[in-house]
């Protein structure tokens, strides 16, 4: 178990800065989410903590250790990667036991690592088979092995999930946390899925074109995101962003098509220009409030959203009880000050 | 019989008459060869030609034995041994590195390699500075000088063909197995190179067959009878005054036993990899 660390740490090819600055704590038994959309770096963040990729400025370090300049096998850290990157010519105890072989470990202790680790994963019938003879999730499973086997300081995710299908990612996205929260290694867990994000960390570090936005708990982002981008990134289906121009009173603000949206506690100048943020499950259909028509209906069954057209606006409501709607139906919107975001309409920030 | 039945009977038979015809043209004059070093010497050069030997005969096989034919194959055999071992172990360092390494100079160095591979086919361009530099060595006519020169010819392509193979296997195998603690040489002896088996089957044969086949520098850097490879030797059975072709025939013959063992032997190689989808993770 280890607690990582990045202190102003960049990395560039030549002219193009893929990571920009991070500072960035990972307490011991933590299990941290790195999540951000194609190409934000997380994918290298990972890669440097594990040796893979070298860091151009700045220091990291595995407890207290600074390890820019140690090799993958001396930094003590296991990774699991999206290909799973299992050895196709040797079976899965061969697999999984080819990390300890390495670090010449007695073959006795070898041997009750290897079984403690299958057992845990139900993989200890298949200890003789090869990679191709394996389904999809039993080769993740693998891949976890060799990871647990090791007994490393850290674990290391890359999207490992993500060859899956739906039903076996959400057994498994419970299965790693529920082991990760068992042995109590610290974590370090790449995703572009924001609900793997949510639900599987600790803490999220939300990245955007190398750098971080925000760092928080899972809950602390969903509900006070940093910035626009941090806002519509995180939640699903995406947040309502709406232009507007803080009213007079300091309390409100008012949107070109002339829907009027409170701001709640934000202290705001008059004539400023802000945009406004509301959740699709925050905006409620009721008997009082902005009128607006029905544009699209999507029944999940669980949920239903709603597309209203409402003052020139488009807003997605998202209804958690069963209700029948239907294309040009009149509703009345409301608007609850509490949930509402402000963000700067020139930086982003939150307001 | 319907036209559509009849039409594929003619494109079928067409099809076994052409195979046989390409058949006959390669197989015949290896055929003729074998039975004409089984004839008696005086049925060899008979015309009108007779298709079958009156009698057969294994006085040629007993001739080229006593005239150090063996020898000579097992010298050959040496010699193409150490040559596809070591061209295998060099090559695959050197695809290794040309593969995964960042240095300087990679083009350059990858250019030198690609343009070995014909150079080396053209041996008999190479010669003449080849047996300066050898001689310069004090190595001509010592038993290391075959060997290296048929290492130098054949890595080349050793080279070319193994770098082909890993580059077509994922990057994440070897950070997988850096994690697991593996160093560069294990990684590319223990995880690499045995998903590259048909990549190594088919160097091991370029190799086997070139070093097996090389006649101009073996005839040119040794002299010494007992370190002759076995081209060499075939060609000891034309003389100023005509071609003994009975013995002549039965060297041939039987040098041809080794290539057709080594594509056994290679060549399972090449096919198991084929078959298994061995790089599929």
């Amino acid at each position: 178990m280890a607690h990582i660390s990045f202190e102003n740490v960049s990395k560039s090819y030549s002219t193009l800065n893929v990571i920009r600055d991070i500072n960035l704590d990972i307490h011991d038994g933590e299990m941290l989410i790195l999540v951000g959309p194609s190409g934000c770096g997380k994918s290298t963040l990972l890669r440097m903590i594990a040796g893979l990729e070298s860091v151009s400025s700045g220091a990291i370090r595995i407890d207290d250790r600074v390890v820019n300049d140690l090799d993958p096998r001396d930094r003590d850290i296991a990774m699991v990667f999206q290909s799973y990157a299992l050895y196709p010519h040797k079976t899965v105890l061969e697999n999984i036991t080819f990390g300890l072989r390495m670090r010449r470990m007695a073959g006795d202790e070898i041997l009750r690592r290897a079984k403690q680790a299958s057992m845990a994963l139900g993989l200890d019938a298949y200890l003789d088979r090869y990679p191709r003879q394996l389904s999809g999730g039993q080769r993740q499973r693998v891949a976890m092995g060799r990871a647990l086997v090791r007994e490393p300081k850290a674990f290391l995710f890359d999207e490992p999930l993500s060859n899956l299908d739906a039903q076996l990612r959400v057994q498994m996205r419970m299965e790693i946390r529920a082991l990760q929260q068992k042995l109590g290694v610290t974590s370090v867990y790449v995703t572009h899925d924001q609900i793997e994000a949510m639900t599987m960390g600790d803490k999220i570090a939300v990245m955007n074109r190398g750098g971080i936005e925000q760092i928080g708990t899972p809950l602390d982002i969903y509900d006070r995101p940093a910035n626009e981008f941090v806002a519509t990134f995180i939640g699903s289906p995406m947040i309502n962003l709406l232009d507007a121009e803080v009213r007079g009173d300091g309390r409100s603000a008012v949107t070109p098509g002339g829907l009027v949206l409170p701001t709640g506690t934000a202290a705001l100048s008059p004539g400023e220009k802000v945009r406004i943020g509301i959740r699709p499950e925050h905006v409620r259909l009721g008997d009082d409030g902005a009128p607006g028509i029905v544009e699209a209906v999507e029944q999940t069954g669980l949920d239903t959203l709603v597309l209203v057209r409402t003052s020139g606006t488009a807003m997605r409501v998202l209804i958690r009880e069963r209700r029948y709607m239907e294309r040009g139906q009149k509703v009345l919107l409301s608007l609850p000050p509490a949930d509402m975001h402000v963000f700067s309409s020139d930086t982003g920030a939150r307001r | 019989m319907s036209a559509a039945m009849s039409r594929k009977l003619r494109s079928r038979l067409s099809l076994i008459a052409f195979s046989a015809f390409i058949l006959i043209f390669n197989l015949g004059p290896i055929l003729w060869g074998i039975l004409g070093s089984l004839r008696p010497r005086e049925e060899i050069m008979r015309f009108p030609p007779q298709p079958l030997p009156s009698s057969l005969s294994l006085e040629h096989y007993a001739a080229i034995a006593e005239s150090g034919f063996l020898g000579a194959a097992r010298n050959s055999l040496i010699y193409a041994a150490i040559t596809v071992v070591v061209a295998l172990v060099a090559g695959s360092i050197a695809a290794y590195a040309l593969d995964r390494l960042r240095f300087a100079g990679k083009a350059v160095v990858m250019f030198l390699v690609i343009a070995g591979i014909p150079l080396a086919s053209g041996a008999a361009a190479l010669i003449v500075p080849s047996y300066l530099y050898m001689t310069s060595l004090g190595l001509s006519d010592t038993p290391w000088v075959l060997p290296l020169v048929y290492i130098a010819y054949n890595l080349p392509t050793a080279v070319w063909v193994l770098k082909g193979a890993l580059g077509g296997l994922s990057r994440e195998l070897d950070e997988a197995a850096a994690i697991d603690g593996a160093g560069r040489l294990r990684t590319l002896f223990e995880i690499l190179l045995p998903l590259c088996k048909p990549a190594i089957g088919a160097a091991a044969l370029f190799c086997f067959v070139g070093a097996w086949n090389e006649f101009v520098a073996g005839s040119v850097l040794v002299d010494n009878p007992d370190l002759r490879p076995v081209q060499v030797s075939i060609y000891q059975n034309m003389g100023y005054f005509g071609r003994d072709w009975g013995p002549l025939l039965a060297a041939a013959t039987l040098a041809i036993l080794p290539i057709i063992a080594a594509f056994l032997v290679f060549g399972r190689l090449l096919i198991a990899g084929l078959t298994k989808g061995a790089v599929k993770g």
